[in-house]
């Protein structure tokens, strides 16, 4: 075991992001295949007939834009779909179209993190294994095969897990304030891979120098389909590997999955030497030129992102951290909220609290339902018209310099009156109310 | 002498061990023929893949009930199918 | 014997409307004819029943005298590459022997439409992989004018078709001289599309970015009718083309006011004596009709074949990969042996560490290849040039040796990559009877001048008009 040894995890992240468009990516079969009956949402194009052609569709690509130019990302004004090739019973082609030389979207930066690109492919088939006359078979259903799919990668920039995670749900916040997709990772509309491996830092701690070269290896962390589980499994492939660096073993590159009963990392597929996909440019897809115009026009349908909203709603509305949160999370809630708030912009907190601890936005579809509501419930029962006519000249005649002050220019008095007119009333007079028959008093009605 | 039997692999085709002299002997005397193509010096020249002018071919998202296939007719070719599936031996994972 | 299928598309359109004969009478002579010869020739795979052919010439006859489509109420047939619900679409391979059509392609639809009769799908070189139609597991498909020599291929099932006399037109589909080769061993006319003219929906692909879809028939006056019908923009083949159809069967009357060049590599040794001989008497007969011949220069002609047998290969190894046998189909084993080096070939030359020497010196090599024909064009209107090297040849000669089969191609590998159309047209007949052709070669979208020139030519010969003694 060799003393002093720091290691530095590093992670790269790719995120898989099922579009919620109509209908798929290179044909025009309905793209939402939850819940449907096995292969009754299939064509020519999907199931990879013998004579069938792609042809992109548009929202996808621009959504696809969209979402790298909120990263940051700079977007190929020359781009081209390519094929991958390989042999898998849900790849209809034997190949899948994606993009390799030329994506949409590269080198953005988001949080610190480089996004080394964003780019446009299709979906897999869905297979399901099981057993028939028993005997084990997998089971294919086409219903998901050519669905829109964003992939995302990052640069190995991740040296800690919450870094990880924060960065994941705050991109999930980001594609649903876009609306792309419900990204969703218990229905497989966001799919996540973390690779992870641990570089040593050297026998002193606390260098503070950054490495130089990336570790010579990786383990991919797959069909993890929580974020709780992501954690888990990253800290504790984390510990493995460390482990194994320490012990002077060899780490196996493969693809490991979590195992919550085991709460281990279990390995699923060895990676033998890199798959030899062959790409070459698609020749059935001409290619797609994006103009300066064309990137305005995306750009301008980027809405307010969640961290801008976050420091928004801190000046504007003083609200707590975790409120702000809760809010922003939800870019309905968020909208619902501040609509609420533009009604009775000095409800705001009242509004906040009602929607947060009491889901009363539940039961008003519209914020101005709400609003009156809240109205209702914060009115307090004000003193009766003549009480506070009383009052009011009972105070004008008690203090008449005060009257005289105010008659010759000294407008502030007012408040002093009003304070006394208040104290007979115990605080219940309408400030209002008061203020206006006060006034008139004054001006000589 | 190239590696017949990798590229085999790869593009899933089989050969067999009785045919394996022949093909190699053949795949060598045609990339022998193709490789005139390295005769050309296009150094600074960028490829062609496609030789129309076209770009931005692309289609609204709208579906397309004309070309939808029925189960039936999904299923139609398939030398195995079950309850809507089309089935294969299991996969390995 | 005289037949009805003699006439031109023109005359049989004619001919049904002033009730000299009816529709039902023709598709009843194909039916026989195709009896006569599909056995001695290979050239069928499958035909449509005789009962769903009668019954649409029927209804066709009922209706000719509304409908002014030429096409209407005729008999055709397709090479068995184009899926049409009702069907088998084999390829002519062993790995689709049973695969029943799911949808129609475009050209399909587009003819029937117009009121084609689909008599029968034609055999072929099975995913076009050939130049002989002998690389299938139906049989080799054989010349009509001497049953020991190949019809050429890969569309050799279809020539014949026309070239018997079986059907007025084919469908027939080029990737590297697939019309045009067995259009001139069976001494009958075909035209090679520009890239994206024709849709290749429903297609089955070989080379994708080389595909064309196209007419062969008896003249080319026949084929612009046809191309009148099949051509144009569609929204399922996102390579076709805007360009609007031209009118090519009156375009096809203007006279000839062409400069027409000769490129001085392309008769050189190699090129059989007989075959250069008819040819340049064709070019005589050009200038005779008023075009101007002028010798010009191809410079990469010697790399066509080596550049085609990268690219050709590279895509049809990526086109095969979704037969797998489990959405249809059988096993990959079915493969025949010349198709499996196909695959083999390409995938070589896309795997890593050869795609830069293979692949991309060859698409590389593309981009010279398209400079070379845009410069070829910029001093002349089309250029003629050979089609095949040799007369026909036995059976068995080619597809036993891949070189000498490759280098069969070497007129009409240049086109396809550079996306060019190319008519071939009859020019005269061996002394031993057998056809000889040409073709006659242009810039993007000139089908209308080739067209032109092919009538033209046509009216002045009668090469076109005969048809072998089966």
């Amino acid at each position: 075991m060799k003393l002093n040894q720091t290691y530095k995890p590093v992670i790269g992240l790719e995120v898989h992001i099922e579009l919620a468009t109509n209908s798929k990516m290179f044909c025009g079969c309905p793209a939402d295949h939850f819940g449907k009956k096995p292969n009754t949402q299939t064509c020519p194009v999907c199931l990879g007939l013998p004579g069938a052609l792609p042809v992109p569709n548009k929202k996808a690509i621009d959504w696809c834009i969209m979402l790298g130019l909120a990263l940051g990302c700079k977007i190929n004004k020359y781009s081209t779909f390519d094929r991958k090739h390989y042999f898998y019973p849900d790849l209809p082609k034997g190949y899948q179209i994606s993009q390799y030389d030329d994506p949409f979207c590269y080198e953005g930066k988001f949080e610190d993190i480089r996004i080394r690109r964003v780019h446009m492919e299709e979906d897999t088939a869905k297979l399901q294994h099981t057993e028939v006359n028993r005997k084990k078979v997998s089971l294919i259903d086409f219903n998901r095969s050519g669905v829109p799919l964003v992939e995302l990668v990052t640069e190995p920039d991740f040296s800690d897990v919450d870094e990880v995670i924060l960065f994941l749900q705050e991109l999930q916040k980001i594609i649903r304030y876009l609306g792309i997709s419900t990204a969703d990772m218990e229905k497989g509309s966001m799919r996540l891979e973390a690779n992870i491996s641990l570089l040593l830092l050297g026998s002193e701690p606390n260098t503070g120098s950054e490495p130089v070269t990336l570790p010579n290896y990786k383990v991919e962390l797959k069909n993890i389909n929580s974020f709780r589980f992501l954690k888990k499994a990253m800290l504790y492939e984390i510990e493995r590997q460390k482990d194994l660096l320490s012990n002077n073993k060899k780490i196996v590159q493969e693809t490991r999955g979590w195992n919550e009963a085991r709460s281990a990392t279990v390995s699923q597929r060895i990676k033998e030497e890199a798959m030899d996909y062959r790409y070459f440019p698609e020749p059935d897809i001409p290619p797609i030129e994006v103009s300066d115009k064309d990137i305005k026009i995306l750009s301008d349908k980027v809405p307010e992102l969640p961290q801008t909203k976050r420091e928004r709603f801190l000046e504007q509305y003083n609200l707590s951290k975790e409120y702000i949160e809760i809010l922003v999370s939800d870019l309905t809630k968020a909208n619902y909220f501040e609509e609420a708030s533009k009604l009775s912009p000095d409800m705001a907190k009242t509004i906040a609290n009602a929607m947060i601890n009491q889901n009363l936005d539940k039961s008003y579809p519209e914020p101005a339902g709400l609003v009156k509501k809240l109205v209702e419930l914060t009115k307090t029962d004000f003193s009766p018209t003549p009480e506070v006519g009383l009052a009011i000249k009972s105070v004008l005649v008690e203090n008449p310099e005060v009257v005289k002050s105010y008659q010759n220019g000294k407008g502030q008095v007012v408040g002093f009156l009003i304070g006394q007119v208040q104290k007979i009333l115990n605080g219940k007079g309408d400030p209002k109310q008061i203020n206006t028959i006060l006034l008139g008093k004054l001006h000589g009605n | 002498m190239t590696d017949v039997k990798k590229i085999a692999k790869l593009a899933k085709i089989e050969i067999l061990p009785k045919h394996l002299k022949k093909f190699s002997d053949e795949f060598d005397s045609i990339v022998k023929l193709v490789s005139k193509i390295q005769e050309l010096n296009l150094k600074d020249i960028k490829g062609t893949s496609n030789s129309t002018n076209l770009k931005n071919v692309t289609r609204e998202d709208a579906i397309d009930t004309n070309r939808i296939l029925s189960q039936e007719d999904a299923l139609k070719n398939a030398k195995r199918v079950h309850n809507g599936y089309f089935v294969v031996d299991a996969i390995l994972e | 014997m005289k037949q009805l299928i003699d006439k031109s598309i023109k005359e049989l359109a004619v001919g049904l409307r002033n009730g000299d004969f009816s529709s039902v009478d023709l598709v009843s002579e194909s039916i026989a004819r195709i009896n006569e010869i599909k056995t001695k020739t290979n050239s069928f795979i499958s035909t449509v029943s005789n009962e769903l052919v009668l019954n649409s010439a029927k209804e066709k006859d009922k209706n000719i005298k509304n409908v002014d489509n030429p096409l209407y109420g005729l008999p055709f047939t397709m090479k068995d590459i184009y899926q049409a619900k009702g069907t088998r679409t084999t390829s002519g391979s062993n790995v689709l022997i049973d695969y029943q059509s799911q949808y129609d392609s475009t050209v399909y639809k587009k003819v029937k439409d117009a009121g084609g009769i689909l008599l029968g799908k034609n055999n072929l070189d099975a995913w076009g992989h050939g130049g002989s139609s002998e690389n299938n597991d139906i049989g080799p498909v054989k010349n009509p004018y001497n049953l020991e020599l190949s019809a050429g291929g890969s569309s050799g099932g279809p020539a014949v078709s026309v070239a018997t006399r079986c059907v007025p037109y084919s469908i027939g589909e080029d990737t590297g001289g697939s019309i045009r080769n067995p259009s001139s061993w069976c001494g009958i006319t075909g035209l090679k599309v520009t890239y994206g003219r024709v849709s290749r929906y429903g297609a089955i692909a070989y080379a994708s970015s080389f595909d064309t879809v196209g007419p062969m028939a008896k003249t080319a006056e026949d084929c612009a009718y046809i191309l009148e019908n099949i051509a144009g923009y569609d929204p399922y083949d996102g390579n076709t083309s805007n360009i609007e159809v031209p009118k090519y069967s009156e375009i096809i009357n203007n006279k000839l006011d062409y400069t027409i060049g000769v490129p001085k590599e392309f008769f050189v040794k190699g090129l059989d004596k007989e075959v250069e001989t008819s040819i340049q008497n064709a070019v005589k007969e050009l200038k005779k009709l008023g075009c101007k011949i002028k010798e010009v220069s191809f410079p990469l002609f010697d790399f066509g074949v080596a550049l085609y047998y990268i690219i050709a290969p590279s895509e049809t190894s990526s086109n095969l990969g979704r037969y797998d046998g489990i959405r249809y189909g059988n096993g990959r084993d079915k493969f025949t042996e010349e198709t499996k080096r196909r695959i083999l070939i390409g995938t070589y030359s896309l795997s890593s560490g050869y795609y830069d020497e293979y692949y991309n010196q060859a698409q590389k090599a593309r981009t010279v290849l398209i400079e070379t024909y845009n410069n070829i064009f910029k001093s002349c209107d089309a250029i003629i040039s050979p089609v095949s090297p040799t007369l026909p040849i036995k059976i068995g000669e080619l597809i036993n040796d891949p070189i000498k089969n490759y280098l069969a191609d070497i007129y009409t590998v240049t086109q396809n990559p550079a996306g060019v159309p190319s008519l071939a047209i009859p020019t005269g007949f061996s002394k031993n009877n057998l056809p000889i052709g040409m073709q006659i070669v242009g810039p993007h979208f000139s089908e209308d001048k080739l067209l032109n020139i092919g009538h033209q030519f046509q009216l002045v010969t009668k090469y076109h008009e005969i048809k072998p003694n089966i």
